[in-house]
């Protein structure tokens, strides 16, 4: 059931993503063509280490309060002294690091990842109310240009990260709050379902908000085998398969059956006028039951007989609403009425009068959702995966219908820069998803009785098929038997990141195998390289030994783990480990230097020039997409490529 | 040398149980933890890549400071105490007194490097009892006799009462000991479970924080916290000197302390002069807010999971980071560097 559930609490704040933009071109990861200027800010066209070379991966909640909490029987407060909950701090950790976001790849920068954050529910007092980790997560239904009137680029985006809080830890006194007792009661397998909205992220460095966006959320019970990322239940689909006329992104609702209630998610939906939560206005919108299942997007439809109202016209344009409500909207319904909603297409109605409006979206054709839950891998060459698919329509579990796969083919031209920049890497694109045959997995399955399936991925080496970069990407596609074109958000694929084989070598060497793999890292990471450690250099790597080897050996979800990208392979992980713990007989780290051959020269970072190399004081204003939007561009324009060609 | 409330080496003496000496434990860990901040502040004020050398000695001090603390919480574990940091009156406020009101006049702020403060400040707070006045050639004197009880004197009643109070006074539960050979080697960090340990720990404290009676060097050669900040503050390395008759002089290699390679920083910075919504208000406060989880962090780990310090040591680079980013920026009411503030900070606002 999801967080869209009556027993829910809202919270809004800000959050930090101090995300490292040196590793957003694919070429920066060419260790032989690395120029030092890929480690300073953009300067005009001068894409450089792009908008925040210095980045640390730091992912963090700032300032999160509890605005609402609803109960299980459907009714909720705003009001602090009606339930101690509202105005609790919704926090991130507060004995270790913060959590970090990562990209799957530079050639996939969608599908970015929450890993290593603690989700506190505090006072500010110690013991804590609540404490649990969130189990790493990626976003998902990105829409790019959300805000209106603003430039374009990663600041008009938005997206949803939804997850599961796991090990949770209650503590004694629940400050007598009636919902954190009903939501205590509620739990089944110790999970909380969490889901947070992210906008108005700023990638300005001269901005008092730089890398800092909005961020609202909801946490509210977990049902036993629902999916972890998403909502199972109705899926509101643009015609076209991106946005409406109106600029409404896909969004999810649900029918709750005990209840009779039907929940709307418009967390991630609306349009926006800014960056912090407000939504423009579109007239009357009007949550309702199409009675024809062929009315489409845009039509003209009139109440009553066109569709059915589900409550009163939705307050979106209250003061916060957005923030107060994160985007939730809860209708109970008559019987009646609940009864003509389980067959017929739901729709958001943009009302002209009391009576006519025209659909400003609805439901997927046929109530048809297919997603897969765990949809970012990354592989070890020889591991199988599995992906878990679940299909609904009209909310309820699609039995024995098929589902196909496949791997899209080979994109060229995946995570470079602007086309306009003056100086571009010298290094070449690599292309994506190939060779194919390193994937193998049946081409079509069929979904159980609880209208489930498992895609299980087969994998082989794909022989370093992108030369100066680890591994290959993949994206596999999926859909149901039946399903139109369009219906499924552009970006619902299944993400590999399958690593090349690597033989753990007998004798590890700086030379030969540690320095070529954390050059990259000091390349691509300055912050790193320039601050803390200098990874390519032997001696830096020497005197922090130890703190290396504690952050190579720690667990992913670690917000400590090296690297941050969490993008080394395993065995080259263990052959730095390997590296590092070895000792002589005298009982000292041994840390074999190797021999120098001498056709090999490393290019070398000046360092010292480097180091007082802070933000240019002066950046010519030009118009910057931002990461995402960047790579979100090239990736339509390889698509079109391919489409035309087939 | 600080003067010490002669009351708080009357009040040890004067105590009859192991339980009353807690307090006297926490208030070590609380007075090592006080020196840090100034330490720290005066380390990132320090230019990337500039002055390296004396990043060095001053890295050195702090990373001693820390194992001071840690080894004030063993002893405080190994006599059934518990070490408390996780609440906002362990930080004390700067500019302000030492815990205990060590060095009475002596006020420590955060203030960025400078001889001044090297003088003034941190080599009154490290000075030992009887500092040995080696000259800095061709003669200089720079301290009177004085006749006040110092930090060194705190320790030695700590280590008196616990002789007199005899072996059964180590009764903590051993698992709480902090030993972690990553960050600090056995010889220094060691679990106390019986008297000698105990002793032997708090003399490490001493020790390297002053040196031994007659000589610069700590036990284990290297020279304790005065001198260290001494050679920074004659900008030579102190080394052996035969034709002196102190048999030392701050005549070795020039440690120059080029005051262009050091950040003008707001000094006691605290978050309520940056202005709301500033971004500079904003890495003050992520600074504030990393330096109490340190704190927590650290509780945790002198509270019963001694493994924790590894989980801790991603905070003290994270702080590094966090402090290296605002001291670029330049608050322009203030008209200097942004410094971190070393405030409590419970929730990340």
């Amino acid at each position: 059931m999801s967080y869209l559930d009556n027993l829910r609490l809202t919270f809004a704040g800000d959050f930090q993503a101090d995300v490292s933009t040196v590793n957003n071109d694919v070429r920066h990861f060419d260790n032989a063509t690395f120029e030092e200027r890929f480690q300073n800010f953009q300067q005009g066209n001068v894409a450089n280490g792009w908008w925040n070379p210095i980045g640390s991966g730091a992912y963090r909640l700032i300032n999160c309060k509890v605005q609402s909490v609803h109960y299980q029987d459907g009714s909720g407060t705003t009001d602090a002294t009606v339930d101690p909950a509202v105005g609790l701090f919704i926090d991130g950790s507060n004995d270790r690091v913060g959590g970090k976001l990562v990209d799957l790849d530079p050639q996939w920068q969608l599908a970015s990842q929450i890993w290593g954050l603690k989700i506190r529910l505090t006072d500010g007092k110690i013991p804590h109310l609540l404490t649990a980790n969130f189990q790493p997560a990626a976003f998902r239904d990105i829409l790019f240009g959300r805000q209106e009137g603003a430039s374009p680029g990663d600041q008009t985006a938005s997206a949803s990260f939804q997850s599961v809080l796991t090990d949770l830890e209650w503590g004694d006194n629940l400050h007598n709050s009636r919902f954190l007792k009903e939501l205590k009661a509620a739990i089944s397998d110790g999970l909380l379902s969490i889901r947070l909205a992210t906008f108005g992220y700023s990638t300005n460095s001269t901005s008092n908000r730089f890398t800092i966006g909005t961020v609202i959320g909801a946490i509210a019970p977990y049902r036993p085998n629902e999916p972890r990322s998403f909502v199972l239940g109705r899926r509101m689909v643009p015609l076209n398969g991106e946005r409406t006329a109106d600029n409404i992104n896909f969004f999810d609702c649900r029918v709750d059956e005990d209840t009779k209630t039907v929940f709307a998610d418009f967390a991630n939906a609306l349009p926006l006028i800014d960056g912090y939560g407000s939504l423009k206005n579109i007239n009357d919108l009007q949550l309702a039951v199409l009675t024809d299942e062929n009315t489409k997007e845009s039509g003209q439809v009139s109440k009553n007989s066109d569709f059915i109202a589900l409550g009163t016209t939705i307050p979106y344009r209250e003061q916060d609403w957005l923030r107060q409500t994160s985007g939730i909207w809860a209708v109970k319904l008559q019987p009646e009425v609940f009864e003509s909603i389980q067959n017929k297409p739901l729709a958001l109605i943009k009302m002209s009068n009391r009576t006519n409006g025209v659909v400003a979206i609805r439901e997927s054709v046929n109530g048809l959702l297919i997603r897969a839950d765990n949809f970012v891998h990354r592989v070890e060459p020889g591991e199988t995966v599995q992906t878990n698919l679940f299909a609904v329509g009209y909310g309820k579990p699609l039995t024995d219908t098929k589902i196909t796969a496949a791997v899209l083919p080979p994109l060229p031209g995946q995570g470079g820069g602007r086309p306009t920049d003056p100086k571009p890497p010298k290094a070449t694109i690599p292309v994506i998803n190939t060779p194919a045959s390193a994937v193998s997995f049946p081409t079509s399955l069929s979904t159980d009785a609880d209208g489930k399936a498992e895609l299980t991925i087969v994998t082989t080496n794909p022989n370093n098929p992108r030369k100066y970069l680890d591994g290959q990407v993949y994206m596999i596609q999926y859909q149901l038997e039946g399903q139109i074109e369009g219906q499924q958000q552009q970006f619902d694929f299944i993400y590999l990141l399958l690593h090349d084989e690597y033989v753990v070598p007998e004798q590890p060497t700086w030379i030969e195998h540690i320095q070529p793999i954390l050059q990259q890292y000091s390349n691509l990471y300055p912050i790193m390289s320039k601050r803390l450690v200098n990874l390519g250099d032997y001696e830096s790597v020497k005197e922090h030994r130890a703190i290396l080897e504690l952050a190579f050996s720690l667990d992913p979800s670690n917000p400590n783990f090296m690297p941050v990208t969490r993008d080394l392979s395993h065995p080259k992980q263990e052959t730095i480990l390997k590296w590092l713990r070895q000792k002589t007989p005298d009982g000292s780290y041994a840390l074999v230097y190797g021999e120098q051959k001498l056709s090999w020269q490393q290019p070398k970072v000046d360092s010292k020039e480097a180091l007082v190399s802070a933000p240019p004081v002066e950046i010519e204003e030009i118009e910057d997409l931002g990461a995402k939007a960047q790579f979100y561009q090239s990736f339509k324009a390889a698509r079109k490529i391919n489409s035309d060609r087939t | 040398m600080l003067k010490l409330r002669a009351e708080i080496i009357q009040e040890i003496r004067s105590k009859t149980n192991t339980a009353e000496l807690y307090q006297y434990l926490q208030s070590a860990i609380r007075l090592e933890h006080a020196t840090i901040p100034p330490y720290l502040t005066a380390l990132y004020s320090i230019k990337p890549g500039r002055n390296q050398e004396v990043v060095r000695i001053i890295l050195s001090i702090v990373r001693e400071e820390m194992l001071h603390m840690t080894i004030a919480a063993n002893v405080l574990n190994a006599i059934g105490g518990h070490p408390d940091l996780n609440h906002p009156k362990f930080i004390p406020s700067y500019p302000g007194n030492l815990p205990m009101n060590i060095g009475n006049d002596l006020i420590v702020g955060l203030k960025p490097l400078s001889k001044e403060v090297l003088k003034n400040t941190f080599m009154r707070i490290e000075e030992p009892e009887d500092p040995i006045n080696f000259p800095v050639r061709p003669n200089f004197m720079f301290l009177g006799t004085q006749e006040y009880a110092t930090i060194g004197q705190f320790y030695q009643a700590i280590i008196d009462k616990l002789k007199e109070l005899g072996t059964h006074c180590i009764k903590g539960n051993p698992n709480r000991q902090v030993v972690n050979e990553q960050w600090f080697s056995q010889d220094q960090l060691f679990a106390v479970t019986n008297l000698d340990e105990a002793v032997n720990a708090l003399t490490i404290i001493v020790e390297q924080g002053e040196g031994t009676h007659n000589s610069p060097l700590d036990p284990e050669g290297a020279y304790a916290h005065y001198y260290r900040f001494a050679e920074i503050y004659h900008g030579r390395r102190l080394q052996k000197d035969s034709t002196v008759k102190e048999g030392y002089s701050y005549s070795g290699e020039p440690i120059p302390l080029e005051e262009d390679g050091i950040w003008q920083l707001v000094e006691n910075s605290k978050t309520q002069y940056y202005p709301k919504g500033s971004r500079a208000l904003r890495l003050v406060d992520q600074f504030n807010y990393s330096y109490t989880n340190l704190l927590n962090g650290l509780h945790r780990t002198f509270n019963g999971e001694p493994q924790y310090l590894n989980t801790v040591m991603g905070l003290m680079y994270e702080l590094k980071l966090q402090a290296q980013e605002m001291v670029e920026i330049t608050d322009p009411s203030l008209g200097k560097q942004v410094a971190p503030a070393f405030e409590y900070a419970a929730v990340n606002v």
